[in-house]
């Protein structure tokens, strides 16, 4: 067991540090962001942020905020940590976070995200928090294999937000 | 001031003239001096006419200023009032020497003016006239016997003066008369300022007795236990002073300086000693960093090891970003940077495989933990310059936690050590870019980029910081920003932009003219808030400023700039010397010269964009205050017409000499003036001093036969030089033999690189059939062992034909270096620096 417990922190994204975003959405991902998708981080307030590790910038977490069907649902787009500090507890906090927002702004249906079928470590995390399949895009990545993601959404609606923070 | 030839009237006008400059209220009082202007009876009034160009001094109308201050001079000779405001004139245009005349004349009419008095003594003590100070301050008292001032001042000047007899007796004269009353927190500064002149009269004894017997008086607790514990130490009072500076360390367990005192205190001990006195302050303080140094930097063998390494693993827990500069001072002992190195890699394979720093630890570890072993890795390899493993250890910390800043700093600076500054450019700029609003990223960024050659873009991420609306350059020149200024001397010398280096140079010069014209406000403002042992300290700072290595670098490009235009003057304007273009194919020419064009329109650009902005800016900035005009520009570009470089060097050189002859390059650089001047005397004296520094400097071989050739050939024959010149070289060359001497010089000194090639090139200098020869043996010198440094250095002095080399032999030695520094961009065969520039 670790000595101590870590300091994990969440900071904010600035026009300052987005490099270290950048950096890091491409190690974690294997997907590429354009400049828009950083620009637009910029702007979004709380629903991005920067997890800190000791100081370090491990983690990021990206949400907007999705409007279909009549549904307002909170959207992760992106949700990452270093390989070598999974497992301590990052991305709970960044997850927990965003969980915190939708309760906070109480008029959120869910919150979702897309898991490439094949990521199992992602898939055990997001399940942890009560995340369900709920859906199978075929085709959704362009440039990656395998190309097919699964839909994760937790629903907000009966009131379980608040048995998992 | 009173005007006594005015009517009533008319002087209560002149009243609320002296009342509005008082005030500042220039506008109003330009408006009373009209008044009484205008009334024909007095259009000429001599002592109106002084104020109203004092007036309009401060609103910046100089010349009106001047017109107005004479013409009521000319008009009223006889009046201190108009002799005074000239000298208030000419000290606010800082003609220092002209204003203490005037004042002079004002005291002739009115010899008692308290306030003429006063201003006189601050020029006096400003241009370091002591002696007139003390008569100025003696005189002062015996105006005003009952103002603390008075004593204080004259005190002040028989300090300076080193008369701490008479200045002692003057403040406890003084002293007397303030019995009785509270003690404030002037009193006791007082009581410490007099204590520390007993101190520099050596009476420690007297110090020791005066500070206890007014402990109670002395409110600046610190100051008297630092004293004390130094005088008892002075004294050989050892246990009392240990034991002052026990209570010191209690205070800040943080201050090196009181566990070294400390543990001197307890006498002579050896380090087995020292060590568990030092140990036992630990214990007291047990998150204390300072006697933990200390003790590391004590102990030796197992105890070393086993304090290190608890240390290592709690600071590469805790992540601490300097560890390897706070431990650096301990390399120097081998054993013990092999002690760390065996730790740290023992660290990093357990870390790898059982996440602990040893398998029997009970602790895993976070992932930073492994990360900071990695660098740590990184620059203990860096530091032996093995650039192949530093680079290993540094890319596995940034493949572990790319997102980490430090470690692109770290593989910046391998890249800089192995002499690869584009490549370090990348590198730290990486670092800057992850973190744009981190001063310091900033900053180590432009100066590598300075280094690297690459002036606009270090300008450009400069200008993040620096005020808008005004050019980055501009601003950081403004801001006495002095690393700024001598990183761009450098580069602009390494270009041969003999202009810009001067420019940059005399910049520099111009910050240290200001650093002293600067002290002007503290002479009247330390005496009144009685700061003065501070105020000492600043007199003598202010006295040896110009020994600041800032100071020292400008004068190194300036002089040797100089001395470059006094080899080689300059043909026309351009900024090139004669020699370059020659050198220069067709080709190479006119590459430069569209570089330069592209440059120059750029820069006009820049410029104009930025006057744009800045008169956009400058509507709502206030008028300068004190009608200070702001002074002309310093011009590269006629700087560098001079017709004599020789005597210009010495603005730079006679601070060197007087200011920083611990440094070998001082007396290097003198050598090289003094011989060009001819100054036989001189340069005997530069040798004989460079001897002393350090004997091992390389240059002095060329030097010492270059001063042999001097005596020899052009040597005085008779009177008293010749007397002087005969003892002194009989000292330096008791054989009268330089070749012997050389000889003997290379056997104490040719293993190392620059010294070899600089008795290769003595040797050339004294029998110049024998050059090919020299230089064949410079390009046969064994290079395994030599320092980058040195190998750039000869190949840069290569470069200047001392040796008549070829470009062949130039290559030559090039490509010997480039196999033993193959990253270095200095020797590289082709000339790839401009393709990487683009990256």
């Amino acid at each position: 067991m670790p000595v101590a417990a870590p300091r994990i922190e969440l900071g904010e994204i600035t026009p300052h540090n987005i490099k270290q975003l950048k950096v890091l959405n491409q190690v974690v991902f294997p997907v590429t962001y354009n400049d828009k998708f950083y620009k637009d981080v910029l702007d979004v307030g709380e629903l991005a942020k920067l997890a800190f590790f000791n100081d370090i910038v491990v983690g990021a977490v990206c949400c907007r905020t999705d409007l279909q069907e009549g549904q307002r649902k909170l959207y992760i787009m992106t949700l990452g940590c270093l390989g070598p500090y999974r497992r301590c507890g990052v991305g709970k906090k960044l997850l927990d976070h965003v969980m915190k927002i939708a309760k906070e702004d109480g008029q959120y249906d869910a919150i979702f995200l897309h898991v490439q079928i094949s990521n199992d470590e992602a898939l055990q995390f997001y399940n942890k928090f009560d995340f369900k399949i709920i859906d199978t895009k075929q085709d959704y990545y362009k440039r990656i294999e395998p190309a097919d993601a699964y839909v994760l959404e937790k629903s907000l609606k009966c009131g379980k937000v608040e048995d998992s923070i | 001031m009173m005007a006594k030839d005015l009517p009533p009237r008319e002087n209560t006008l002149f009243k609320r003239i002296l009342k509005c400059y008082e005030n500042k209220q220039y506008k109003s009082g330009l408006k009373h001096a009209r008044q009484i202007l205008s009334n024909s009876k007095y259009q000429e009034h001599g002592e109106t006419l002084a104020m109203m160009g004092l007036t309009l001094n401060c609103l910046g109308r100089k010349e009106e200023a001047y017109d107005n201050v004479k013409r009521g001079l000319r008009n009223n000779l006889r009046s201190h009032v108009c002799w005074h405001v000239f000298g208030l004139l000419q000290r606010s245009d800082k003609k220092y020497e002209e204003a203490i005349k005037c004042y002079r004349n004002a005291l002739k009419w009115d010899k008692d003016n308290l306030q003429i008095l006063r201003d006189l003594s601050l020029l006096q003590i400003q241009t370091r006239d002591l002696d007139g100070y003390k008569m100025t301050r003696h005189q002062l008292l015996m105006l005003r016997a009952n103002q603390r001032a008075g004593w204080v001042g004259y005190a002040i000047a028989l300090h300076t003066l080193g008369e701490y007899e008479n200045a002692l007796n003057v403040l406890q004269t003084f002293r007397k008369t303030q019995e009785g009353k509270p003690a404030d927190y002037e009193f006791s500064e007082l009581l410490l300022y007099e204590a520390s002149i007993m101190v520099e009269a050596g009476k420690f004894k007297e110090a020791l007795t005066h500070i206890y017997s007014h402990r109670d008086s002395i409110l600046d607790i610190q100051s008297w236990l630092e004293m004390a514990g130094e005088l008892h130490a002075r004294l050989g009072e050892h246990e009392d002073s240990a034991e002052v500076f026990e209570e010191l360390y209690q205070r800040n367990p943080e201050n090196a300086t009181y566990i070294e005192s400390y543990v001197r205190a307890h006498g002579h001990y050896n380090d087995e000693d020292s060590l568990q006195l030092c140990q036992k302050l630990h214990k007291q303080h047990p998150r204390a960093e300072a006697p933990f140094n200390y003790a590391l930097k004590l102990s030796t063998g197992s105890t070393f090891r086993t304090l290190v390494d608890g240390y290592l693993q709690r600071q590469l827990r805790k992540g601490v970003p300097p560890l390897f500069n706070i431990l650096k001072h301990l390399f120097q002992d081998k054993n013990k940077f092999e002690t760390i190195k065996e730790l740290i890699h023992g660290y990093y394979t357990s870390l790898e495989e059982h996440k602990k720093f040893t398998p029997e630890s009970e602790d895993e570890e976070f992932p930073t933990s492994y990360l900071h072993v990695m660098i740590f890795l990184a620059q203990l390899y860096d530091y032996e310059r093995d650039t192949t493993k530093a680079l290993y250890y540094i890319d596995r910390a940034m493949q572990h936690t790319p997102t980490y800043i430090d470690p692109y700093m770290v593989k910046s600076k391998i890249y800089k050590h192995a002499g690869d500054m584009t490549e370090a450019v990348h590198w730290v700029d990486e670092a800057r870019t992850m973190d744009l609003a981190d001063r310091y990223l900033n900053c180590k960024a432009a100066k590598y980029m300075l280094r690297a050659g690459m002036i606009d873009k270090a300008e450009e991420a400069c200008a993040l910081f620096t005020r808008e609306g005004q050019p980055a350059v501009d601003n950081l020149n403004e801001m006495q920003c002095m690393w700024f200024l001598t990183e761009s001397a450098r580069i602009y010398f390494k270009n041969q932009d003999w202009a810009n280096v001067l420019q940059k140079c005399h910049e520099v010069e111009k910050h240290f003219v200001d650093i002293v014209e600067d002290q002007f406000d503290f002479h009247p403002y330390s005496m009144r808030k009685m700061t003065l042992r501070a105020y000492i300290g600043l007199l003598r700072l202010e006295d040896s400023i110009r020994g600041h290595q800032f100071f020292n670098k400008a004068a190194d490009y300036a002089i040797r700039t100089y001395l470059h235009l006094y080899d080689k003057p300059m043909s026309d304007s351009n900024g090139l010397g004669n020699g370059e273009i020659d050198d220069m194919t067709e080709k190479e020419k006119k590459k430069l010269e569209s570089k330069k064009k592209r440059a120059a329109k750029k820069k006009q650009q820049q410029k104009n964009e930025a006057n744009v902005n800045s008169n956009a800016a400058n509507k709502d900035k206030k008028q300068p205050p004190d009608g200070e005009v702001a002074p002309p520009p310093i011009v590269g570009n006629e700087l560098v017409k001079t017709e004599a470089p020789l005597d210009d060097a010495m603005k730079f050189l006679d601070p060197l000499r007087a200011l920083s002859p611990q440094c070998p390059n001082t007396h290097k650089l003198a050598f090289q003036v003094f011989h060009r001047q001819g100054k036989l005397l001189l340069m005997i004296q530069s040798v004989k001093r460079a001897l002393k520094t350090n004997a091992r400097t390389p240059e002095i071989a060329l030097h010492m036969t270059q001063l042999a050739q001097y005596v020899k050939t052009k040597g005085t024959s008779s009177g008293i030089i010749a007397e002087i010149v005969k003892t002194e070289m009989g000292e330096l060359l008791p054989q009268n033999d330089i070749r012997e001497w050389l000889n003997v010089r290379e056997s104490l000194t040719g293993t190392n690189l620059k010294n070899f090639f600089m008795l290769r090139c003595a040797h050339a200098h004294l029998t110049p059939e024998s050059t090919a020869q020299q230089l064949q043996s410079v390009l046969d010198f064994p290079l395994k062992g030599s320092t980058l440094e040195s190998c750039e250095y000869v190949l840069d002095h290569l470069n200047s034909e001392m040796l008549n080399p070829t470009p062949e032999d130039i290559a030559t030695f090039s490509s010997s270096c480039h196999a033993l520094f193959p990253l270095a961009t200095a020797f590289r065969p082709s000339k790839p620096e401009e393709e990487s520039v683009q990256r």
